[in-house]
């Protein structure tokens, strides 16, 4: 009986799978073209999206993918380029790139329109899931994109969204970079004052976070085309126009100044006037008391203390020598920028030696930001200070032995900004000794 | 009788129907389009499924009958999936993996087995339509205040003047619930009254 029930039920299920197999077979040759045509459709919207009215991209149009890199002529692609299109009729390319910053819930997908003349003609964000929206920040971030060449001239990032629109920035220059790199569209002339302005972060890591630059506008006069102010009192960046040439002029917190040309070289000799420009638009700020406090909270008997003049640039705003019985160290008071922008407060002592002897660090973290940064937090006690087994980790460490055993899974940001201070701490304690010597 | 065919009609109630497909409703009445379009392909598979069912239900044997009619339900639901992806594409890949999941739904499975397997293929046809609309427009309305409120958006289009007081968390699984359960409150509110009346029907009846 139960054979039968099995043999009639199995026949009933054949009947009516058959039944719908034909109709859905019948189906297919309607649907089938229809829904092919649909999927492509689908893939080259956002290529079409990006590109004049008018192009196509059918047949051979696909000339990369990262699926398949080795079916492609193109070399030197980056990681992030998925794949580069070549528009049917000459108009130019259409890639498709990710980009990913410190805050990207997932990476950004982006599509970008070159046209024959290497100028940008279109460019879109197809998914974008970071902590903050830059165009909720800047409305116009992306079109101010559109006629642009590879110099990508006038584009800059977007303030209380920088390492969104930095990474945004960097995956368009990438993806055009294939494109010169490849020799299908020619490479944009970039102006002095951009050269000039994108040396800043590797000149001055004060005007820098996480290698991007942080400072607020210093409004242009007289020779002063363009000026930035660190955010945390290290200094400032000025691109000064001197007859013909433009010029970066760098200051620091002591106000030592140098100046360099498009060439990255340093011409501070020559330009005299340049660096006497840049010198009279800034501001001095006094950070010796709160150097004095955190050096006495670590060192009450500290005496004989003597500021000496800083002729490094970077996040070191102050330095002295003291004394604590017959030993003679060094102070550095350095305020690099970490979550939120906000300026942390380090005070980095060094023996004769060049070893740390003690690194103090007030407002590690800020606020809301605690909460975001466990392995920090589990690093504080409770009134927020830092102490500890990561203060430890820096004790006897000489600029030879600064490593990445320094940073803090978890809050990332911040340990970064910490070992970029001691690395600027140790390059002011070496220039300090070889003028000494 | 008359009893009989009116409690296939009245069986299509929303508040059973929003038990049965609250996956469905919650999943798919985020966007207006996506609603309409869960909607539609609900109602078109009850209708053909119960209709199917309707005339073979006497050849197939109750032993057999579970399978046969997932079968029948799948084979429609398969066939109206092909459509929408050839005709309409954007609401299809809305619907996602939720359009093949039809093929499981109470909702059909409940229509066929419970009025189709006992019913002619008229009294089968009428509950199928009256079932679907319900289903429809609980959908509608669903995605109606999910899309309005929770995306300030209808059909797709942004509604400016509300862009800064949506409820983004209606828009998701979460609000999704909190409006399907609102919607069932207030559907068992209407429908408990009808229920009150029929009862006082069948009362003066017996």
């Amino acid at each position: 009986m139960k054979i039968r029930h099995f043999l009639i039920t199995t026949a009933i299920l054949l009947v009516i799978m058959v039944v719908f197999g034909a109709a859905a077979f019948g189906l297919n040759f309607i649907t089938g073209p229809m829904i092919e045509a649909n999927n492509a459709g689908a893939e080259l919207a956002p290529l079409l999206a990006v590109m004049p009215e008018g192009a196509s991209f059918g047949g051979d149009a696909l000339i990369y993918s990262s699926a398949d890199p080795s079916a492609s002529t193109l070399v030197n692609v980056p990681a992030n380029v998925l794949s580069v299109y070549k528009e049917a009729n000459g108009l130019g390319f259409a890639i498709r790139c990710t980009a990913e910053s410190s805050y990207s819930e997932s990476p950004m997908e982006i599509t970008i329109g070159i046209d024959a003349e290497g100028k940008i003609c279109g460019i879109q964000l197809d998914s974008y899931s970071d902590s903050v929206d830059f165009r909720d920040n800047d409305a116009n971030y992306l079109n101010s994109y559109i006629g642009k060449d590879s110099a990508l001239a006038d584009v800059g990032t977007v303030s209380g969204a920088t390492y969104s629109s930095t990474a945004f920035k960097s995956a368009v220059e990438g993806a055009m970079g294939v494109l010169i790199e490849n020799d299908l569209i020619a490479a944009g002339v970039k102006s002095d004052a951009q050269i000039l302005a994108e040396m800043i972060p590797s000149l001055h890591t004060g005007l820098t976070s996480g290698g991007m630059l942080k400072a607020e506008a210093v409004a242009a006069s007289g020779n002063i085309v363009e000026g930035y102010k660190a955010l945390n009192g290290s200094g400032y960046a000025f691109i000064v126009k001197n007859g013909e040439a433009s010029y970066l002029a760098i200051v620091n917190a002591s106000g030592a100044c140098k100046v360099y040309d498009t060439t990255g070289a340093d011409v501070t000799e020559a330009n005299a006037a340049v660096a006497e420009e840049a010198l009279a638009a800034t501001e001095a700020v006094d950070f010796s008391e709160a150097a004095a406090k955190m050096i006495s909270a670590k060192f009450a008997d500290a005496s004989e203390i003597t500021p000496i003049e800083l002729t490094t640039f970077g996040n070191v705003v102050y330095a002295c020598s003291f004394k604590t019985g017959e030993s003679t160290y060094y102070a550095f008071y350095s305020r690099p920028l970490t979550y939120g922008d906000n300026a942390m407060e380090i005070c980095t002592v060094i023996d004769e030696n060049g070893a740390i002897v003690d690194q103090n660090v007030k407002q590690m973290a800020f606020g809301h930001g605690v909460e975001y940064m466990p392995g920090i937090k589990d690093l504080m006690d409770a009134s927020g200070s830092v102490y500890g087994e990561y203060l430890d980790r820096f004790n006897g460490i000489t600029e030879g032995t600064l490593s990445d055993d320094v940073l803090v899974s978890g809050a990332t940001i911040s340990s970064t900004a910490v070992k970029l201070a001691t690395s600027d701490v140790f390059a002011a304690f070496n220039s300090i000794k070889g003028g000494e010597q | 009788m008359k009893k009989t065919k009116t409690s296939y009609l009245l069986r299509g109630t929303p508040s059973i129907l929003l038990v049965l497909g609250a996956g469905f409703v919650m999943a798919s009445s985020e966007d207006l389009r996506e609603a309409l379009g869960m909607g539609a392909a609900v109602l078109i598979s009850m209708l053909l499924s119960s209709i199917v069912v309707s005339a073979i239900h006497k050849i197939i044997p109750a032993y057999a009958k579970i399978p046969a009619y997932v079968m029948i339900i799948t084979g429609f639901v398969t066939l109206i999936s092909m459509l929408m992806k050839a005709f309409f594409p954007e609401v299809a890949n809305m619907l996602g993996v939720h359009l093949a999941a039809l093929a499981v739904s109470a909702v059909v499975y409940r229509d066929c087995e419970e009025v189709a397997d006992h019913s002619g293929e008229g009294t089968t046809i009428k509950t199928a339509l009256v079932t679907g609309v319900f289903f429809t427009v609980i959908m509608v309305v669903c995605a109606l205040i999910r899309e309005v409120l929770g995306n300030a958006s209808i059909w797709g289009q942004p509604i400016a003047f509300l862009q800064d007081y949506k409820i983004s968390a209606l828009a998701g699984a979460f609000g999704g619930y909190v409006v399907l359960a609102i919607v069932m409150a207030v559907i068992n509110k209407i429908t408990g009254l009808h229920h009150h009346l029929d009862e006082n029907e069948e009362k003066e009846g017996n």
